[in-house]
């Protein structure tokens, strides 16, 4: 039988081999000179293609980001070149500088561009302020002075230079045409014209803005032509190596020698994996487990999960593992690797043997000396003994799968039902983001024509004296307190327009632990616990660290006396998808779990004396609903809370 | 556009012939005008009326006003005549004289032009400016499309449809800037992969491929053929005598073209040179030609809206690199592109 086998595998990887034979003779062929070259043009593809990342419409921390990974390549292969004693290489160190270069132009193009796209920003909030709804009421020349400016809400989102000139032109005929807004207000008139005209103008902003788009394509197709003329020069000099050398190859005799002796290493080497295969199942006679009985056990467990795809990964917890546990773990975690789902292997005495990962963060915060499982009416209730008292997790089983005569099981389960209750989905929060989004938002506009307003009158000249000007400033900083305060409100309503950008998150909370320990006590312990698993991820920057400072701020006035305060990152996989966790936790004094419920109501507060406002956790509780994910929290009154944002990450993060 | 490789000092000479009694003056301005020859006869007129320096136009397509300056400037006999500004004709055409530094640094004082004028300006240092600008688009004939059940064409893409087989009217890319545009067009539009296939269905359903852009409208206008590609503003005159003709903006957006005015680098009377390129860049102007002359979009801002171009919604153009496309190299990749798709019969 065992003759039959090796035969048989001898003829399939003499065949094998056969036919793939050019294929290893293309590679054994490759000279060292040749596969750095052959290495070299993979490398400036491989970075010619990241070029299409550099998609000027990106925001500047993910163009920041690709902009690092491909100069990295280019620097790569400018470092091979350098180090390179070959001539051919040295000569082609200035081309590679070409492409730097110009990488570094384009960078410099893009910050500028960058620069007028913030000023655009400024002039559309000016314009938004301009513009009526109600044209009922207006006279001809007030509907003039309404279509200039919506004219120049066009202008200034217009993205090519014909349609910004056919627009100016309009522009130009409305303010000085035959419908004269000079004879109208001369106020609303210099008002207009300020705002279009000049270097900082709507027109002139909307130009460069433009320009300097067609200047970064102009920068990607040069890099781009630079990189592909290098690439030709190396394949062209690759295949006259090769030609070189085509001379000097070896007969064909003894490339066919070459051929059998790796046949014979191959075979030889799978004989020696076929005989380590028998003796493992011989150790399973052994222990009275029949070979083929198991084999076709695992096969039903295969076909069975393949009904059933899911995507699942085993962590090895039980440091008491024998032969058939080894063999299990391995064998499972090979046909589970594709798998996505809650499962745990238990033995005949309902310990547990193996835990998905899965399962793992379900029973992540059920930590506990003591626990155990037990299988009743289609559900594992998994008991364990909490701070105070026993609790336990009910998990409704989809399927359980006996394996061989010890007594295992392995157990698909669904995710216990109590869960959703921990997702914060309280309509009363709706109903008062609503309002609070509705007034915050009116408020906001006119709280805009007052800033405004004030600041037109402090630049004016009439202005004389030193007191009138500290009543404005004092007026200015009211003014600019309220916005903040109406930010908030409309962050809680999940009104803020966010400007999501792919963030490193570990990075951005190493950047806020200076700024974290600045606004702690002196007894308050802060430390980080970063997962370095935690992927880059889509998200407003600068309100997730308004965010986390809101947690750590709420955390800090929860301590009396000594303390700490634990930021933590981590990423862990559930049904469908994985799940990012930043989460800040503390040992201070807790919240009552009747007041649980109210923490993110605007202007709710528990402390009795605070600064705050009340409206951390509310614009924290908005932007994570906004960004798409909640906020998880546990708490217990004198040991502490952990306030967890969580976020399911989907195939585009 | 068209290169015209015959050309030579004495065809030149044989050309100016008519206006050769102004040379006699010290101060003639001689200008190679690439407008239509109408807008070319209207500035002079009117410049030569105002400001009563005796005028000169000889009129050239780009290609061979380009081809004559370049020549010029090699030879060690130059014409007899020296030119002092270079009117119209594509701006990349105009940028590529700049690049072979035949061109004489010009900025405009005038504080009235639009982005796109200036732009031509900042890309090309100073050395010329855009005078006028123009929209490529689809021209169908709708009664020979009707006649054989044919819908109109909404994009590109739509002409490579095989049901267009024969309908298709381009002229040659190697000849005529119209065409030219179009390829670069299509080239902005697609990524690599997409536009070889574009072209090469497009390059299928051809007819016939005349040398200059106007010879591959005048069948379309009179109803030899379905379909061609031109500047929108040619075609009004035309859609006069034959109301069938119908433009469409393709919906991938399209291409256009800056027509530009630079002061050759041989020029023996700049002040009335710059004068001359100040004067075409004046509302008043402008607003002349674009009432009656030639329909284009005008560079100032004060000049009235082209009767062409006045509906906003149309002008769904996309941001033309004439950086890029005006390059030699590049412009003979477009080309090579073009021509080895296959041949045409």
């Amino acid at each position: 039988m065992i003759l039959v086998i090796i035969s048989t595998i001898l003829g399939i990887s003499t065949w094998t081999i056969i036919l793939n034979n050019q294929y290893i003779e293309i590679n054994l062929s490759l000279t060292k000179k040749e596969a750095s070259r052959l290495e070299l043009i993979n490398n400036l593809n491989y970075a010619s293609l990241d070029l299409n990342s550099l998609d000027k419409q990106r925001s500047e921390y993910i163009f920041l980001f690709s902009h690092n990974e491909i100069s990295k390549e280019y620097k790569k292969i400018k470092k091979i070149l350098t180090l390179s004693k070959d001539k051919y290489y040295i000569e082609k160190i200035k081309d590679v500088d070409k492409i730097i270069n110009e990488l570094d132009n384009f960078k410099s193009t893009m910050k500028l561009r960058n620069d007028y796209l913030f000023h655009k920003k400024t002039l559309q909030t000016i314009l938004n302020n301009n513009i009526y709804t109600d044209y009922k009421s207006f006279s001809t020349e007030e509907i003039n002075i309404v279509s200039s400016w919506e004219l120049l809400k066009d202008a200034l989102n217009s993205s090519n230079l014909i349609m910004l000139g056919e627009l100016r032109r309009k522009f130009n005929y409305l303010i000085s045409g035959p419908i004269n807004l000079k004879n109208y207000s001369l106020k609303e008139n210099r008002q207009i014209n300020n705002i279009a005209s000049g270097a900082n103008g709507v027109f002139s902003t909307t130009r460069n803005i433009i320009i300097k788009n067609i200047k970064l394509e102009e920068h990607i197709y040069n890099i781009q032509k630079y990189s592909s003329v290098l690439i030709e020069k190396l394949e062209h000099s690759l295949a006259s190596l090769k030609e070189e050398r085509s001379e000097k190859v070896l007969p064909p005799l003894l490339k066919n020698q070459t051929l059998i002796a790796i046949s014979v290493v191959c075979v030889f080497l799978i004989i020696l994996l076929i005989g380590k295969l028998l003796l493992l199942l011989r150790r399973f006679n052994n222990a009275n487990i029949k070979s083929i009985e198991l084999l076709s056990q695992f096969n039903k467990i295969k076909n069975n999960l393949y009904e059933n795809p899911l995507n699942n990964i085993f962590s090895k917890k039980n440091n008491t593992y024998n032969e058939f546990h080894i063999f299990i773990s391995e064998i499972l975690y090979k046909f589970l690797l594709r798998t996505q789902d809650i499962v745990l292997i238990l033995d005949k005495n309902n310990n547990s043997v193996i835990n998905s990962d899965v399962f793992n963060i379900y029973i992540k915060n059920s930590s506990s000396l003591t626990s155990h499982y037990s299988i009743n009416n289609q559900n594992l209730v998994f008991t364990y003994t909490s701070k105070i008292d026993e609790k336990f997790i009910l998990f409704p089983i989809d399927y359980i799968h006996k394996v061989g005569n010890f007594g295992h099981k392995i157990l698909f389960l669904s995710p216990p039902e109590n869960e959703s209750k921990n997702i914060i989905k309280n309509d009363r929060l709706e109903s008062l983001g609503k309002i609070s989004g509705e007034v915050a938002h009116d408020i906001n506009n006119m709280l805009s024509v007052i800033i405004g307003s004030l600041n037109i009158l402090r630049e004016s000249k009439y202005l004389v004296a030193k007191e009138d000007s500290r009543v404005i400033d004092r007026a200015l900083f009211s003014a600019d307190k309220s916005i903040s305060i109406i930010d908030r409100l409309l962050t809680f309503a999940c009104c803020q327009k966010l400007s999501p950008e792919l963030v490193d998150v570990n990075d951005l909370i190493e950047g806020l632990y200076e700024v974290i320990c600045f606004t702690s006590e002196k007894n308050t312990t802060i430390t980080l616990d970063l997962s370095p698993d935690v992927p880059i991820f889509y998200i407003d920057p600068g309100q997730l660290e308004a965010c986390i400072i809101n947690l750590c701020i709420n955390a800090m006035n929860a301590i009396d006396g000594e303390g700490r305060i634990i930021v933590k990152t981590s990423i862990s996989h559930s049904e469908h998808c994985e799940i990012l966790q930043i989460s800040v936790d503390d040992d201070g004094h807790g919240i009552p779990k009747n007041i649980q419920t109210r923490i993110f109501e605007p202007f709710f507060t528990g402390q009795k004396k605070t600064d705050g406002q009340g409206l951390g956790l509310s614009m924290a509780y908005g932007f994570i609903k906004q960004s798409g994910g909640y906020i998880n929290v546990y708490s217990e009154v004198g040991l502490g809370t952990t306030m967890s944002l969580v976020f399911e990450l989907g195939d585009n993060q | 556009m068209k290169p015209c490789h015959y050309l030579s000092p004495l065809f030149v000479c044989l050309l100016i012939l008519p206006t050769s009694w102004a040379n006699a003056e010290n101060h003639t301005l001689n200008i190679i005008c690439s407008a239509a020859p109408a807008t070319c006869n209207v500035l002079r007129d009117s410049f030569v009326s105002i400001y009563d320096i005796p005028t000169n136009i000889v009129r050239m397509s780009s290609g061979e006003a380009l081809d004559f300056i370049e020549k010029n400037s090699r030879s060690n006999n130059p014409t007899d005549i020296s030119f002092d500004v270079w009117w119209g004709g594509t701006g990349d055409t105009h940028l590529k004289a700049v690049k072979n530094g035949l061109m004489h640094k010009f900025v405009s004082s005038n504080k009235m032009l639009l982005g796109w004028s200036t732009y031509l300006s900042d890309i090309s240092d100073g050395n010329t400016v855009g005078v006028y600008a123009g929209m490529l688009g689809i021209v169908a004939n709708k009664k020979v499309l009707t006649a054989q059940n044919l819908d109109l064409p909404n994009c590109w893409s739509d002409l490579g449809d095989p049901k267009y087989r024969g309908q298709l009217i381009i002229a040659d890319p190697n000849t005529s800037g119209t065409a030219y545009t179009f390829l670069s067009t299509i080239f902005q539009i697609y990524d690599p992969f997409q536009r070889i296939q574009v072209l090469a269905e497009i390059k299928e359903n051809i007819l016939k491929t005349p040398k200059s852009g106007s010879d591959a409208l005048l069948p379309v206008a009179s109803d030899d053929a379905a379909l061609s590609v031109a500047f929108i503003h040619d075609v009004p005159l035309l859609k006069y005598q034959n109301p069938s003709l119908a433009i469409i903006i393709p919906c991938e957006g399209t291409g256009y073209e800056i027509g530009a005015a630079s002061i050759l680098k041989s020029t023996e009377h700049l002040k009335e040179a710059k004068m001359f390129i100040e004067y075409t860049l004046l509302a008043s102007t402008q607003n002349v030609l674009t009432k009656k002359i030639a329909l284009q979009m005008y560079s100032n801002a004060n000049t009235l809206s082209s009767p062409v171009y006045n509906n906003l919604k149309n002008l769904n153009v996309i941001n033309y690199n004439f950086n890029i496309y005006s390059r030699e190299t590049v412009r003979n990749d477009v080309l090579s592109t073009w021509n080895n798709l296959g041949n045409v019969d």
